[in-house]
């Protein structure tokens, strides 16, 4: 139960996080995300009276969680240190693709048990979350093209001409009066 | 039916549903006034009712009231969230072509980035 509390204020995190319009975007949206990383985390210490599945991928997240976290690491270093906009930063750079090899060692540590098939399998995956994002764009472009389009946006009035004249004027740096 | 292609319909049907579910908690907790979820939601749940049927009748139970609709959404969810962890590690070696090429290209000519760094 507490791992899917976790799994859905996660979601809600992430939710809030991307929810439009930007300037209404809910600010507790790291905190809830992080209580739900905690819950996800301390299920993974609970007592062993779980379902076989939930117990399955709780020892799925443990293999799963070091190499991702040791590869995100070294992919932020990585880009830290690349020469994107600034000059090359050398430290950074070369401690993150080093981490990004010890990565590569702790996934083949900690998922030796995975075969080929069973990779293959789960790549099927990508195919049922394509149809569902695809039906989710097509339902969304239904419902929005049956909004019908607005009227004419009526002319400013002199107090809202006078406030964009105030916001142009200091933006372009020059005197009011 | 084959194993192989019976798992690889279980997962597609568990990345469809996760992806479903997931859709639908975004539409509900990040509602406002411009959107309009309510008929996207009510296909997607239409349509994750499909994918519990035939996760049911692939597991061999008849459609009814008792059957463990519960239990085979968590374990559809399950399927789904294990599924996409073991395909991120070919992902992630997809992003390291790219992210080689960013850590050895030339750094951007911009003259307003000169002069930040002459600062």
């Amino acid at each position: 139960m507490l791992f899917w509390l976790g799994f859905f204020l996660m979601l809600v995190g992430v939710s809030w996080a991307r929810m439009g319009p930007s300037f209404q975007r809910n600010r507790y949206y790291k905190p809830i995300f992080i209580i739900g990383l905690l819950c996800v985390i301390g299920n993974l210490w609970q007592s062993p009276d779980q379902s076989r599945d939930i117990e399955e991928l709780l020892n799925h997240i443990v293999d799963f969680l070091p190499w991702f976290f040791t590869g995100f690491l070294g992919y932020y270093l990585v880009l830290l240190g690349a020469p994107t906009y600034m000059k090359v930063r050398y430290p950074p750079l070369i401690i993150g693709w080093i981490i990004i090899f010890v990565s590569f060692y702790l996934y083949f540590e900690y998922n030796n048990h995975l075969s080929v098939t069973d990779i293959l399998v789960s790549l099927s995956t990508v195919l049922g979350i394509s149809f569902s994002l695809i039906s989710f764009f097509f339902l969304v472009r239904f419902v929005e093209n049956r909004i019908p389009p607005e009227g004419i946006a009526p002319e400013l009035t002199d107090s809202e001409k006078e406030f964009v004249r105030k916001i142009i004027s200091k933006n372009i740096g020059v005197d009011e009066k | 039916m084959n194993d192989i292609l019976v798992q690889v319909l279980i997962s597609i049907i568990g990345g469809f549903i996760l992806s479903n579910i997931t859709l639908i908690i975004f539409q509900v907790v990040s509602y406002h006034p411009y959107s309009k979820p309510i008929v996207p939601i009510f296909f997607q749940s239409i349509s994750v009712f499909l994918g519990l049927v035939i996760l049911i009748l692939i597991d061999g139970y008849e459609i009814s009231l008792s059957s463990q609709w519960v239990s085979e959404l968590e374990s559809s969810l399950i399927l789904g969230i294990t599924d996409i962890m073991r395909i991120l590690p070919l992902f992630y070696v997809l992003m390291l072509y790219f992210l080689f090429r960013a850590s050895t290209r030339a750094p951007l000519e911009s003259p307003i980035l000169e002069l930040l760094d002459s600062e």
